[in-house]
């Protein structure tokens, strides 16, 4: 099944994602789709009670409508979606709604251009143990050229498995990337690694990332790409490749919430989706 | 048939049979074999003091620097059961719960003799009475204070973090998690907690059995009423019967009742032995006891042994080592219990709470009873030492006839033991029948009372047959086994609180509410005027 949740913020943003949303739909097709927003303030505050007095139906309902509207003038038709509106347990009741239900992938708009924090996504990110894809403003949203970061654990083959099923054999072009390192040699200490151990190195990168290709994609055409990682740290190195390569989505995958290691996403991926960075990313865990 | 065994059995199964046919196996075999058994475990107990002793004083320390570092860190502010949380039992109560279930009993057998087994063969070379009389004191305290409850503490937790802010089921395998992941529902961590269950069970009706015998001496001190293994086994029901009861009514009646009991009739005690003794002499040596604890905390509790000449040693093995082995054992049954009453604290509440209230308290009671034996002593007023070392189950008795009223107090001092040993049977079966469940918290009735009568036969049998020894022997045994499980256990909660922390700093960044409230104004102000012209329409 391809159940997806899309958050909306109720910024401007929301008609960019819904409209990116209908074309995904498309393309990759899903099977259910809600719409979700979450009421951040817990009580109205005075000076928010005190503009609107007397609001003549619920807030609940008044952002409903509001959804609902946004989504017919993006050209949903209301037959496909359902509306999910959050408001009481705070965001401890929000993840574990989303993690308990049945929704594979979670869709949240990452503001560019367009003002806002994007604190809230990023919270979100943390606490839910779904896949998430994080889209921006630039988005090509049919995603013709989608490029998997690989370094050979067992979570790039968990991604590479989401691909395989959410992502239709000819809808796109499929690219791995895997970044080699030369590892540093301290004795005898050489300061400039040497052309011929980076050849090397890129030798058995290339080898490793054929065979994890051969073995685990399912689309015949797909690249596979290295990039040898000299001082610059990888996600840099990943961000680039994929703006000069006209990549329309970065896909890692990274530690669910199963893993108790640790709750930080991993440092790439936390960079991969900070605020100033345009490639749509996607979370797969 | 099915539902009404159903409404008082809730077993989880791969856990409840082992465990419930292994006690049969071991209590059979133990009877049959006899004698040479109790020579095996004492053996087995001897190699494991003589060899792994550095172990053990190594292991007890690291828990316990652990614990501190942990509650005073950042860690600390991690509250128990989520931010939410709210504690389940007032300040007072859960005192009371954590001191009665930890060493109530303990303290009340060794309180006499244990500062007068030491004042009167030094662990270390002393030049005179007083500095015996010291360091007497001294290893008492060790033996009883923070190391103890630094175990206690580590195994509480633990267990309470995973329990109440995971969510996990109150059982041992569940602190596992952030190593094992979801194996821990598997055979492994059956296999954990059957050892926790087969642990406390005999660790229990071992004591019970024992205790029983203290109980029967001091009546017999009392009332000249005979000594005898029927006399015990009487008690011995007695005692189940009211843990029984105790259990039967849970947690926030009997067992709370019971143990606030207990904190009161200890208070009226300790303050009896405190007016009627040497009352300057107690206070001003618990002052001066607390200081040399202090002072001499590194040397003493880092302290193998290692220079003693060829003959001199062992001192520790029979004593230091005997006792970390045995609070070892006795974690998963304390620890269980004090993470069941220790919901919506902080983990740096829970630390200081559980590391000082009972240790200072231990130490005043440890003061007040084994102090004044040995003032009794030290002063020549009368040759209790002897009769002390000789039979510890009286010391107690022996003391109180140097004082006034020694006939009440002693009369206090029995319902004292009793009343200890049921809050120790009744929470010990509290807790076992929480593991048999599955982590259950609130199992059916019926099988509290199962295992609550279970401690009881086993202990009678055992009484009966002989072999109590034996088995205490072999429930100390397993405090190798279990120590490297509480090193597993330090890694797995230092995981889970990291994580726990950092989801935390995550929440708690600032949040942006003004400009949320600046975009649902703008809806809000849309729709408003939106309906308006639909109506004048």
């Amino acid at each position: 099944m391809k159940n997806v949740i899309v958050f909306m913020d109720m910024s401007k943003m929301d008609e960019i994602v819904l409209k990116q949303v209908k074309q995904l739909e498309k393309v990759w097709g899903f099977d259910n789709i809600c719409l979700a927003h979450y009421i951040e303030l817990q009580e109205l505050t005075d000076d928010f009670s005190s503009q609107f007095p007397d609001l003549e139906k619920p807030l609940e309902e008044i952002l409903e409508e509001e959804m609902i509207e946004k989504a017919a003038q993006a050209g949903w038709d209301p037959e496909n979606y359902t509306v999910k509106i959050h408001n009481k347990g705070g965001k401890e009741d929000l993840t574990h709604w989303v993690n308990t239900s049945d929704y594979n992938l979670c869709v949240f708009g990452k503001k560019v251009i367009n003002p806002g924090s994007g604190i809230f996504a990023s919270k979100i990110a943390r606490l839910i143990d779904k896949s998430i894809l994080f889209t921006t403003e630039t988005s090509r949203p049919n995603f013709d050229n989608v490029m998997l970061c690989v370094d050979f654990s067992t979570y790039s083959k968990k991604a590479v498995k989401f691909l395989n099923h959410f992502i239709p054999d000819s809808a796109s072009n499929f690219s791995l990337f895997h970044v080699y390192k030369v590892p540093a040699i301290y004795f005898p200490f050489v300061k400039q690694k040497s052309n011929k151990l980076v050849e090397e190195e890129r030798k058995k990168a290339e080898k490793a990332l054929d065979h994890f290709r051969e073995k685990y994609t399912k689309q015949p055409k797909s690249n596979a790409w290295v990039a040898y990682n000299d001082d610059q740290p990888s996600d840099k190195v990943i961000y680039n490749y994929a703006r000069t390569h006209h990549v329309d989505l970065i896909v890692v995958g990274i530690k669910g919430k199963s893993d108790d290691d640790d709750l930080l996403i991993g440092s790439v991926a936390e960079k991969l989706i900070q605020p100033d960075r345009t490639v749509p990313v996607l979370l797969v865990q | 048939m099915k539902n009404t065994l159903s409404k008082y059995f809730d077993v989880h199964k791969p856990v409840f049979w082992p465990a419930t046919i292994l006690i049969v196996v071991f209590i059979t075999v133990t009877l049959i074999v006899g004698e040479p058994m109790e020579k095996v475990f004492t053996e087995i107990q001897d190699g494991l003091s003589d060899y792994a002793g550095w172990f053990f004083v190594l292991v007890t320390n690291l828990f316990l620097i652990f614990c501190i570092v942990i509650g005073f860190s950042k860690l600390g502010k991690i509250k128990l059961g989520g931010k939410e949380a709210k504690p389940e039992f007032s300040r007072g109560s859960w005192f009371a719960m954590l001191f009665s279930a930890g060493m109530g009993i303990g303290i009340i057998f060794w309180g006499v003799a244990e500062p007068m087994n030491h004042f009167l063969n030094p662990p270390q070379d002393v030049d005179n009475p007083g500095e015996a009389a010291a360091q007497a004191m001294q290893f008492s305290f060790l033996h009883w204070g923070l190391h103890a409850w630094g175990i206690y503490a580590l195994v509480g937790l633990a267990l309470a973090f995973f329990a109440f802010s995971r969510k996990l089921p109150l059982t041992i395998r569940s602190v596992f998690y952030p190593i094992l992941g979801d194996k821990i529902y598997g055979w492994i961590g059956d296999v954990i907690d059957v050892i926790a269950v087969l642990a406390t069970l005999f660790g229990l009706a071992t004591s019970l059995g024992l205790g029983v015998k203290q109980v029967n001496s001091g009546l017999t001190y009392l009332f000249d009423i005979p000594d005898t293994v029927t006399t015990q086994v009487l008690l011995i029901a007695g005692i189940t019967l009211v843990a029984t009861i105790s259990v039967f009514s849970g947690l926030d009646k009997g067992v709370r009742k019971l143990s606030e009991l207990n904190i009161r009739i200890g208070a009226i005690f300790l303050i009896f032995i405190i007016a009627v003794g040497p009352t300057l002499y107690i206070f001003d040596s618990y002052i001066q006891n607390l200081g040399n604890y202090i002072q001499n905390f590194f040397s003493m509790s880092f302290w193998t042994e290692s220079y003693a000449q060829e003959g001199e040693g062992g001192w520790q093995n029979g004593w230091t080592v005997f006792y970390w082995a045995w609070w070892i054992s006795w974690s998963p049954f304390v620890g269980m219990f004090i993470a069941r009453v220790s919901k919506g604290r902080t983990v740096k509440e829970f630390i200081t709470g559980v590391l000082l209230v009972p240790t200072l308290l231990t130490f005043l009671w440890m003061t007040a009873f084994g102090g004044t034996g040995i003032w009794v002593q030290l002063n020549e007023i009368a040759d209790i030492g002897p009769d002390i070392v000789a039979n510890a189950s009286t010391s107690l008795f022996v003391l109180l006839e140097q004082f006034p009223l020694s006939g009440i107090a002693s009369g206090i001092g029995v319902i004292l033991v009793i009343n200890f040993f049921v809050t120790s049977s009744d929470s010990g079966s509290l807790v076992i029948d929480s593991i048999t469940a599955g982590g259950k918290l609130d199992a059916p009735v019926g099988q509290r009372i199962f295992w609550a009568v279970s401690e009881g036969a086993v202990a009678a049998v055992l009484l009966i047959g002989g072999g109590l020894t034996a088995l205490q022997t072999a429930a100390i045994t397993t405090g190798l086994p279990f120590a490297f499980i509480l090193i597993l256990m330090m890694f797995s909660l230092y995981k889970g609180l990291m994580k726990e922390h950092a989801r935390n700093l995550a929440e708690d960044k600032e949040t942006d509410f003004a400009s949320y409230q600046e975009k649902l104004k703008n809806v809000i102000g849309k729709r408003t005027s939106k309906t308006e012209k639909t109506k004048e329409e």
